[in-house]
């Protein structure tokens, strides 16, 4: 029995693809975080805790995890990483940190929701979800009525073998 | 607003007249020597920066009435430190903002208003492109098209997922 596709399902899709998908985008976002000389413990604390939120979103949700997916940074995260750029004589702000970290975490979920898309669209899915298995049933049940008093433009149908009108597609 | 009326008070009370020179910001960006002037004005720019800094989260200290000046405004204990339209629209908009989110992501109000970094967030909505920044909107205010929405709009046979649906066939 599939799950609904709720917008925290979607981030947590069980399946091996997304699985592999997020954690393809959380190593991404380590190694910017390594780049761009983020403190140690920041570091581990935002990597850990995202990855263990995919793992177990229900067990994390109190945590604010999913709220951290938006861009909410803490204020002492951000103070704290700007003392370490001091600290280093950087020119660098604490601020200008935290928005980069927002723009890669909607980075993340927006490259997440692009491949819950192309499982969508690029398959024979999004005929299943939309009710694909009723519309045949529809058509079988019609064909098997016969025409009786429907108009003559629709007779072509009936006399195309149930089969064919149940693999054809919409374009041809 | 508050600075420049501050200064004046300031100025006031010295017992000299100081003479008001124009300075131009960020002087440390381009390669050479600073003027004595240039130099005040970078040094400046960084202990305000980490004022501010030191202060995110924490709200801000109403100054007293001043002598001379234009006085201040505060709206909602927030010192209104340059325009007061786009005060006033901020004020209203964040307080509903916080209340929105607090309800949507189970959190408390004062943890939204008080301890998140709402700079960081406004510079990188303003940074992001149209595309990414109504992404972000849809998804927090619930409207992108999951299954669950798209069946609540009744375009969708059924709320399931996709994806789970994909690997049960397979």
């Amino acid at each position: 029995m599939a799950d609904d596709e709720s917008l925290v399902h979607i981030l947590t899709y069980p399946d091996s693809r997304s699985a592999e998908l997020r954690a393809t985008l959380l190593f991404e976002l380590h190694e910017w975080l390594i780049a761009e000389l983020i403190c140690l413990w920041i570091r581990e604390f935002l990597f850990h805790g995202q990855r263990s939120w995919f793992d177990d979103p229900e067990g994390h949700l109190s945590l604010g995890w999913y709220a951290t997916l938006f861009g909410s940074i803490h204020d002492s995260l951000v103070q704290l990483q700007h003392r370490l750029y001091k600290g280093r004589k950087l020119q660098k702000s604490g601020i200008s940190w935290a928005r980069k970290v927002a723009l890669k975490l909607w980075n993340i979920l927006y490259q997440i929701w692009i491949h819950r898309n192309s499982i969508l669209h690029e398959t024979d899915t999004i005929h299943q979800v939309s009710g694909l298995a009723k519309l045949q049933q529809a058509t079988a049940t019609e064909h098997a009525r016969g025409p009786g008093h429907l108009h003559r433009v629709y007779n072509s149908y009936f006399s195309t073998p149930l089969q064919s009108l149940l693999t054809s597609t919409i374009n041809n | 607003m508050d600075l420049i009326t501050h200064l004046l008070d300031i100025w006031s009370d010295l017992p000299f007249q100081p003479t008001a020179k124009h300075v131009y910001g960020h002087r440390d960006d381009r390669v050479g020597p600073l003027t004595f002037l240039e130099h005040l004005n970078v040094r400046m720019d960084s202990v305000a920066k980490s004022i501010t800094l030191r202060n995110l989260g924490r709200s801000q200290q109403v100054p007293q009435p001043l002598s001379i000046g234009y006085g201040t405004i505060s709206v909602g204990g927030i010192l209104v430190a340059s325009r007061v339209q786009q005060s006033l629209c901020h004020a209203i908009h964040h307080n509903r903002l916080v209340a929105y989110l607090a309800d949507r992501w189970d959190l408390s109000d004062d943890v939204l208003h008080y301890k998140l970094c709402w700079t960081s967030i406004a510079r990188a909505r303003k940074q992001a492109s149209f595309t990414q920044r109504k992404f972000i909107t849809k998804w927090i205010i619930g409207d992108t098209p999951s299954g669950v929405e798209m069946h609540r709009r009744q375009q969708r046979d059924s709320p399931s997922c996709p994806v789970c649906n994909n690997n049960n066939n397979s």
